[in-house]
């Protein structure tokens, strides 16, 4: 599983790099940056918080 | 980096925002484009407020300044102020995420959604009353009562007793209206007793037969969790429903008043339903509920180049920074496809309201409703409206309308 960002939704609250620390960072441009990684363990389980957390819905995981 | 500071917020000579002011009263956005135009920080009762868009986001960004859930005095109510920096508003770090992880375990976008087809049939279900009238008071036989209404199929609790529970969370939410709620502690006392009462109760019904409602998930989220016990289960079932009712029903007669006053918008809408998100949207920017948000200074910073001392309260004007002209081009026009940055209605960050789906949902069904079946309206004079510093919402709307049968 990849954690995705729609950028177009993303307003930059933060709550992803927030509850997901070692998924998400947040780039220059204000908005969620996730690591373009194969997700699993904690990792995946952080992902999945940033998916709920997220005020927009501009995250989602992907096959 | 931050700009280097060059003064205490203490030590300016900053306007002063008077929020109970007649002049407030009649033309908000006069008084707060001037104060604007000088200062993006003023003064006001309780401490400071924020006018300006982006540095209202700063603050939101900020480590160092908290959000608080109302500026109780210990004092006036031990109760109350241990209710106020246990609620899930004053939350922060850890403790923030697993409270906001329950609340939004329980407010999945996809269950929300099911069960907006029940809130439109209660909105049409008060509208079929006042079919056929010609001057029904439609704020309070329509836009009063829905917000408590919706509790039923939201939080799972029975239909017909939706109305007290509404009459509580409106008496505990007398907590906003900072010039009077001194007078009001015992009536808030004593509902919030009720309400927390009547939850618990309601909690235990849930624990003995698993519901699909807010509630119902609720519930079954804490009780996965090992972090949380039923003190704070109680607590954000109490959040949840005093946040929403008084919040949903502002918002629902605001931006209904405004789209009456645009015409060419409410027709728009009637045309092309689809646009009811971007219309809700508009309305909670141009008309927010509510009048400020509350924060305090944690530990001495600075914000915009200004220094704010350790325990100093901060506002966020949401009128005011929802209609910044250094954020929204013409903000003062009404326009339900408006393009831009988003309003600050829900907050911003990692406090940002977590039950912006509900109302958003419940604003929706609510409005679509009302489009669908006033088909005209003239108006009869000017709202009564509640006082601006709680949001102003229309308290009366003297209209002569046509209200259609259903379709």
């Amino acid at each position: 599983m990849r954690l995705i960002v729609d950028t177009s939704i993303c307003r930059g609250h933060g709550q992803c790099a927030f509850v997901a620390p070692s998924v998400v960072t947040m780039g220059p441009d204000g908005k969620s940056r996730p690591a373009e990684l194969a997700l699993q363990g904690e990792q995946l389980a952080q992902a999945k918080d940033a998916v709920l957390f997220c005020p927009e819905s501009a995250l989602e995981l992907v096959e | 980096m931050s700009p280097a500071v060059t003064a205490q917020v203490s030590e300016l000579d900053l306007p002063f925002f008077d929020v109970v002011s007649d002049a407030y009263e009649a033309d908000p956005h006069a008084v707060l484009d001037g104060l604007r135009a000088s200062s993006w920080v003023v003064r006001s009762p309780l401490g400071f407020s924020v006018l300006a868009y982006e540095q209202a986001k700063d603050l939101k960004r900020s480590n160092d300044i908290v959000r608080i859930f109302d500026a109780m005095d210990p004092e006036l109510s031990p109760m109350l102020a241990k209710m106020a920096e246990e609620s899930i508003s004053s939350q922060h770090g850890p403790r923030l995420v697993q409270l906001r992880r329950l609340v939004l375990q329980a407010m999945r976008p996809h269950q929300v959604a099911a069960r907006e087809r029940d809130l439109s049939q209660i909105m049409h279900g008060l509208l079929d009353q006042v079919e056929g009238e010609g001057e029904p008071d439609l704020v309070a036989r329509v836009l009063e009562p829905y917000p408590g209404l919706i509790m039923g199929p939201i939080m799972g609790v029975p239909f017909a007793e939706a109305g007290q529970l509404d009459r509580w969370a409106t008496v505990i939410n007398e907590l906003g209206n900072h010039s009077r709620y001194g007078l009001r502690v015992p009536a808030i006392e004593e509902a919030w007793l009720a309400l927390e009462s009547y939850l618990t109760d309601q909690i235990s019904r849930k624990r003995a037969e698993a519901t699909n409602d807010v509630l119902g998930d609720l519930v079954q989220a804490a009780d996965a969790d090992n972090g949380v016990d039923d003190h704070d289960l109680l607590g954000l079932a109490m959040s949840i429903v005093t946040a929403s009712i008084d919040n949903v029903r502002s918002e629902l007669a605001l931006t209904f008043e405004a789209l009456l006053d645009h015409p060419d918008q409410w027709g728009a809408l009637r045309e092309d339903p689809s646009l009811v998100a971007a219309a809700v949207e508009e309305g909670l920017r141009y008309v927010p509920a509510g009048d400020d948000i509350q924060h305090r200074v944690a530990r001495d910073t600075e914000l915009g180049g200004i220094g704010f001392a350790q325990g100093t309260l901060l506002f966020i004007v949401k009128k005011a920074v929802n209609h910044d002209p250094a954020a929204f081009e013409a903000p003062h026009r009404f326009d339900i496809r408006r393009e831009g940055p988003a309003h600050l209605t829900f907050g911003f960050g990692l406090h940002a309201c977590v039950g912006a789906t509900v109302a958003r949902s419940a604003l929706s069904a609510g409005l679509t409703a009302l489009n669908q079946r006033v088909s005209s309206w003239e108006r009869l004079g000017p709202s009564k409206r509640a006082p601006m510093a709680s949001g102003g919402r229309p308290l009366a709307l003297p209209l002569r309308v046509t209200v259609e049968p259903r379709a």
